[in-house]
């Protein structure tokens, strides 16, 4: 094996004039157990958290608002497709005739008579 | 490590805390050298390292109280400088500066003499280049700081055998590089 050292002592950072600077500006800048508490963390966590949120909301609402409003009148029965005939006999407080069925489902009334 | 009769890293340490600027500027200039090192290493350049080893002692200041094992300081501060320059490394912040910076070097009454020191510590940190991490680290240590191969293989994470195996060819490898004869070597072994 090698056992001859490299003489590096030319790269002794300890050797420069400008060490005793770097030492003091260090001392000067340091913090001495005062490193940032958790609450610190998430404070500055919070921030940019928030504003991410409500970006993502404000994007959000954009197709929300460009969708066309649904026309005025409109019911939920005719939306699900019921047919008007059975709409009124449903809101009628009158029970329904066979003659009334028939014509709200469109069907002929006394069709399978005779059959 | 410590002389006799100089406060030991637990000490400094303690003291800091408390408030004693005093001993926090003796614990950096006792462990400067080492922080160098162990950034010289990562980041293959002198003004990198030194950038380094400030925000690295500046780290470990905040986090003085959080050194369970206060005689083993030096090696919780290599861990900080370690990752402080590896992630210099990982997201491009270095500077890359020239390796061989003449101001640096320690004015001395004698020019000639200043001079011949900078043109050998370009030509040293110019042969580190061809060296890997590891191996620079290793030589650095050992070969700079002073460290023994059983501290070097703990710091690194490695084996004593391994740690010799890396000086070996790192002293060979920085030789050659340097242009010096290395068969003289061969001779003494």
């Amino acid at each position: 094996m090698n056992e001859e050292p490299v003489d590096l002592a030319s790269l002794d950072p300890t050797r420069d004039a400008s060490f005793a600077h770097r030492v003091s500006a260090i001392v000067r800048e340091a913090r001495v157990g005062q490193a940032p508490a958790v609450t610190d963390y998430l404070s500055s966590w919070t921030r940019p958290a928030l504003a991410a949120a409500a970006v993502i909301a404000a994007m959000s609402a954009i197709p929300l608002l460009r969708r066309n409003p649904q026309p005025a009148g409109v019911t939920t029965a005719e939306i699900l497709g019921v047919p008007p005939g059975l709409v009124a006999i449903a809101r009628s407080s009158q029970p329904p005739g066979v003659t009334d069925l028939a014509e709200a489902l469109g069907v002929e009334a006394g069709a399978n008579h005779g059959r | 490590m410590v002389a006799t009769g100089t406060p030991s890293d637990t000490e400094l340490i303690s003291r800091a805390l408390g408030g004693d600027a005093t001993a926090l500027d003796a614990l950096v200039r006792r462990h400067y050298r080492t922080a160098f090192s162990i950034a010289l290493a990562q980041t293959g350049s002198r003004a990198d390292a030194e950038d380094a080893c400030h925000d690295a002692f500046l780290r470990a200041a905040e986090r003085l109280a959080e050194c369970r094992d206060r005689e083993r300081f030096a090696f919780w501060l290599g861990a900080i400088v370690r990752n402080r320059a590896r992630n210099m490394v990982s997201r491009g912040i270095l500077r890359r500066a020239t390796p061989l910076e003449p101001q640096t070097v320690a004015a001395r009454e004698d020019p000639a003499r200043d001079a011949e020191v900078a043109d050998l510590r370009g030509r040293l940190e110019a042969a580190l280049t061809v060296l890997s991490a590891t191996q620079r680290e290793v030589v650095l240590l050992h070969d700079l700081d002073g460290w023994t191969h059983a501290d070097i293989a703990a710091a690194i994470g490695t084996s004593e055998g391994m740690s010799r195996q890396h000086l070996f060819n790192a002293r060979r490898r920085l030789r050659e590089a340097l242009g010096q004869n290395t068969s003289k070597e061969h001779e003494h072994e």
